[in-house]
């Protein structure tokens, strides 16, 4: 319950012109493939990007500690992102608080 | 030669674009796969059955350049899938030259006889599914085990189940159906991607094994090991019913005993696999390889 | 000087393992109290299979869908028998209270009895349908009726 994983996440698109990206629209995309994925009861979480950067296409996700299985395969089966393909690259799963400066790219 | 690493994927379908094909292959480099397979599938049920003896299976698409260009940083195999109804094409298989260069053979039924006849009899390496048509056929109990126990593997491919939800419905009833006809024994998880973006990292794809019911380990292995048993045993199949890796450390001696030793010690990576021999005709294998030996198969 | 590899399994034996099923009993009470109900099974099985992708989603679906039946269904007694894997049953019985709408009738589940074999789930049934006879017997005038009666409401036609 209290305890947290926390997920560095890289998205790649096919043409990074014709989307949005903002954290709110991520964190929808992810919820809807949640949603989609494990439905109504098996699929609800607290999910929180915790950071965001947008040059780099790179977030940082926290979820809770049994949901990081469920959390990761939704985030690995999303397909498109605003209609665009896109590729979700898990980079790391830490339960410490991560930052884009502990892995290098 | 036979040195493959992990991580592998056996089914990247040929793409004639050479562009696209080279923009997967190097997102799978860059996604950390060693060992890859391009798949290129071949309808058996629409040639007529007429002409017989005359080669049936069209040659590999070369893939020449793909390999050097990537020579050291992607091993690339070949590998068939037999889209197929009836259970006689066993003939045209055991007669086709082409056959035989390809890496793999993989098998894809179209109907529960073809299924059945799949995992009993066919002599290729992986029974594959068609994402979209394929969830009709369930395979039976009895046969899975016999596929099993031949060394056959079932492969589950994730691409279709990233671009339909549809499909993804259908790949988690058919991979919950190996898990529950037989634990889901001999699974290898594989892509099929038609585009790059339909490809993941290999620690994503371990992981779909929850929703695969497979467990950890068997999800871990099904983008490793066990796609190095099928690569062993298509490699035993296509020279002959003995490998052997000789690998010289320094001047070979020909003797019996302290080679014995040595191979042993160096393969222990084939012992992880399986080194027990309990196919019927083993012994005289090795009486019939002994004398002949002299000559060393080394590549 | 040479090692023969052969990729057999490594442990040959044949473990027969059986497929673990649940049936799972329920009763189906509708909102409006009709002498009798006209359910179809594949009414029931599709309202059953569509709150299961509602509440656990694809993944859900997929675990259920595969050795789903609805067994048997007596419109009669408003009983059911619902035949699950092992691995869905949770998925199935915990999303039974949850529905509320039966093809187009307003009704909700009751479970009643969940049991290993259908053989434990007839055992139930026959004690249940006993005492729901025992209950309406006495309302019933002619002999013919009750008759008629008991035959309905005994059948056990397991074979769906």
């Amino acid at each position: 319950m209290t305890d947290s994983q926390y997920l560095d996440v890289k998205l790649k698109l096919r043409d990074t012109e014709s989307v949005v990206l903002t954290p709110g629209y991520l964190s929808g995309c992810i919820l809807n493939s949640l949603d989609n994925l494990f439905g109504e009861i098996g699929g609800r979480t607290s999910l929180d990007i915790v950071k965001f950067s947008a040059a780099d296409r790179r977030l940082i996700l926290r979820v809770p500690q049994e949901f990081v299985e469920r959390a990761r395969i939704a985030v690995t089966l999303i397909g498109h992102y605003q209609e665009v393909p896109c590729h979700f690259q898990v980079l790391k799963t830490s339960n410490k608080q991560l930052d884009f400066d502990d892995v290098g790219l | 030669m036979e040195q493959t690493k992990p991580f592998y994927d056996f089914c990247v379908p040929f793409n004639k674009d050479d562009k696209q094909m080279r923009a997967i292959l190097n997102e799978l480099v860059e996604l950390g796969y060693k060992t890859i397979a391009i798949d290129q599938s071949f309808d058996h049920s629409k040639k007529d059955a007429g002409k017989r003896g005359s080669e049936m299976f069209p040659a590999p698409h070369s893939i020449e350049h793909l390999r050097k260009e990537f020579a050291d940083k992607l091993k690339i195999l070949q590998r068939i899938t037999i889209l197929y109804v009836d259970a006689n094409l066993s003939h045209a298989m055991s007669v086709s030259y082409n056959l035989r260069k390809f890496n793999l053979i993989a098998g894809q039924p179209k109907t529960d006889g073809a299924l059945t006849h799949c995992c009993t009899t066919f002599a290729g390496d992986i029974i594959t599914f068609d994402p979209v048509a394929g969830s009709r056929l369930l395979v039976n109990r009895k046969a899975y085990q016999v596929a099993v126990r031949r060394g056959m593997f079932f492969e589950i491919k994730y691409a279709p189940a990233i671009a339909d939800s549809n499909n993804r419905k259908d790949m988690i009833k058919l991979a919950q159906n190996y898990s529950i006809k037989g634990k889901s024994k001999n699974i290898i998880i594989s892509s099929g991607a038609e585009h790059e973006f339909q490809l993941r990292g290999p620690y994503d794809v371990a992981n779909l094994a929850f929703i695969f019911g497979l467990s950890e380990d068997q999800g871990k292995n099904a983008v490793d090991r066990f796609c190095r048993q099928i690569f062993l045993r298509a490699e035993s199949r296509r020279l002959g019913k003995t490998i052997m890796f000789v690998k010289g450390n320094g001047p070979i001696v020909f003797s019996d005993s302290s080679d014995e030793n040595q191979s042993e010690e160096e393969d222990d990576e084939m012992d992880g696999v399986v080194t027990e021999m309990s196919k019927d005709g083993e012994d005289e294998q090795e009486t019939d390889i002994k004398p002949a030996n002299k000559r060393l198969k080394v590549e | 000087m040479y090692i023969s590899v052969s990729i057999a399994p490594r442990s040959l034996r044949c473990n027969m393992v059986r497929i673990k099923n649940r049936y799972i009993a329920v009763q189906i009470v509708p909102y409006a109290t009709k002498q009798t109900l006209h359910l179809k099974d594949h009414i029931l099985a599709k309202c059953i299979l569509q709150n299961v992708e509602k509440h656990y989603g694809v993944y859900g679906l997929g675990v259920v869908e595969q050795g789903f039946r609805v067994k048997y269904c007596n419109e009669r007694t408003k009983i059911a028998v619902i035949r699950c894997v092992h691995r869905g049953q949770r998925f199935v019985s915990s999303m039974l209270p949850l529905i509320t709408l039966i093809g187009d009738l307003r009704a909700k589940f009751r479970t009643l009895y969940i049991g290993a074999t259908i053989i434990q789930c007839n055992k139930f049934i026959i004690k249940h349908q006993k005492q729901f006879l025992d209950r309406f017997m006495g309302q019933v005038e002619s002999a013919k009726e009750r008759q008629d009666l008991f035959k309905r409401v005994m059948e056990l036609d397991m074979d769906r």
